[in-house]
């Protein structure tokens, strides 16, 4: 559920960061809160996103929720399969559920991420 | 008053702002606002009720043959298309029909984010209820519906996992023809109904409203504080203004008895004579 390889943003995304890109997802905590996703809106590559602003959308059943970026950057890959298949983002939210790949653009703002121990912290208390 | 409350106090407080009859990107303007402002705990959770002129107005993902007529026929009739960012398809909002807004921190009231379209269902159901009106829910399709035809619907946004905004209207005495220009929701020939035509008779909003105040008071288990001038001021002191202020400041405020006691000294007037400067 809180995987430690990577790191965590408190409103429920986490980034898994290889050298200067990052992958990006929500948590599992995150799609549970948000039950049965239906779609998810992603940025278009080679758009700009910024750390905690709005990058992508997903919505249930009539409720669209924003969720933000955990780092600024330029996206460079989306996850194609989640147009087809939202739910990936509740089955696997941290593996085939990923969402964007980025190529990160301020790498000091993964140091005030949250690491696996501390995200786990938040979500227990 | 002050605009910081205590944590304890803050997380339970609702502050019930009636803007009367208000434009619909002008109130989206504010619940942006006030969205940001929830968010960074400077205000408290805020119901916001009111009425729009007539406006069909498109979620994230609607479908262009979802509005029947063209959009020639609609600039003649003077309604607005306005796109938005709540989930949904199109639906239209007009006067007799009473739009809720609850701008509210989500986990302080539901444990989970996707609860919370269910509990404004229980909201409008237990308005419904009251009228003896029995309001259904279907099965994926969010909204109420009284005897197979729809008279509430419901279209949320929430940011940061946090803060929900948008909300529902329930028809109370619209002109339900507007509906007949729609495919409402996305879905084709939904039949929309009303409290009025459900009942055969006239129902005042304000009795309407009254009841959404106290039933949201009672579901989400929020304190519930009706705003005066004290809050436009609270709100003004965070720097958000409004136009037209004065059209506004009186439909959305009724009781103003300092008024009566102006006209009664000083003739009709056509300015408020408040200490305060008038916000919206």
């Amino acid at each position: 559920m809180y995987p430690e390889d990577l790191k965590y943003l408190n409103t429920h995304q986490w980034i898994k960061v290889e050298g200067a890109i990052g992958k990006v997802g929500i948590t599992w905590y995150g799609q549970e809160q948000l039950g049965e996703i239906l779609l998810v809106e992603l940025p278009k590559v080679g758009e700009e996103i910024t750390h905690k602003k709005t990058f992508a959308t997903v919505e249930s059943s009539k409720t669209a929720f924003e969720v933000p970026s955990p780092v600024s950057g330029k996206v460079i890959e989306i996850n194609t399969q989640l147009e087809e298949d939202p739910s990936l983002v509740n089955k696997d939210p941290y593996g085939n559920g990923w969402m964007t790949k980025v190529e990160i653009s301020h790498p000091q703002e993964i140091d005030s991420l949250l690491n696996a121990e501390e995200y786990k912290k938040l979500v227990e208390e | 008053m002050s605009v910081v409350l205590d944590s304890e106090k803050k997380d339970r407080c609702c502050c019930v702002l009636d803007m009367g009859l208000f434009d619909y990107a002008e109130a989206y303007k504010l619940q942006i606002k006030l969205t940001r402002l929830r968010l960074s705990h400077q205000i408290s959770d805020i119901l916001i009720l009111l009425e729009h002129p007539s406006v069909f107005t498109i979620g994230r993902h609607h479908r262009e043959e979802n509005i029947l007529v063209s959009h020639q026929l609609l600039r003649r009739k003077g309604v607005k298309v306005c796109p938005t960012d709540r989930g949904g398809d199109v639906t239209y909002h007009g006067p007799g029909q009473v739009v809720c807004y609850p701008i509210i921190e989500v986990r302080n009231h539901c444990r989970r984010l996707t609860d919370y379209v269910n509990k404004l269902e229980e909201v409008i159901i237990s308005v419904l209820k009251d009228f003896e009106i029995k309001g259904e829910r279907k099965v994926g399709q969010p909204g109420v519906w009284a005897e197979e035809e729809k008279i509430a619907s419901i279209g949320v946004a929430v940011k940061d996992f946090r803060v929900a905004y948008h909300g529902f209207s329930l028809n109370v005495n619209p002109d339900i023809s507007y509906f007949e220009m729609i495919n409402p929701c996305g879905i084709k020939n939904l039949r929309i109904t009303s409290l009025a035509r459900a009942l055969g008779r006239n129902i005042k909003m304000r009795d309407v409203k009254e009841k959404i105040i106290n039933y949201f008071a009672e579901i989400f288990g929020a304190k519930m504080r009706k705003t005066g001038p004290n809050l436009a001021c609270e709100v003004n002191h965070l720097s958000l203004r409004l136009p037209n202020y004065r059209d506004r400041y009186f439909k959305g405020f009724r009781a103003l008895p300092f008024l009566t006691i102006a006209k009664k000294r000083w003739g009709p007037v056509d300015r408020p004579v408040l200490p305060l400067k008038p916000i919206f």
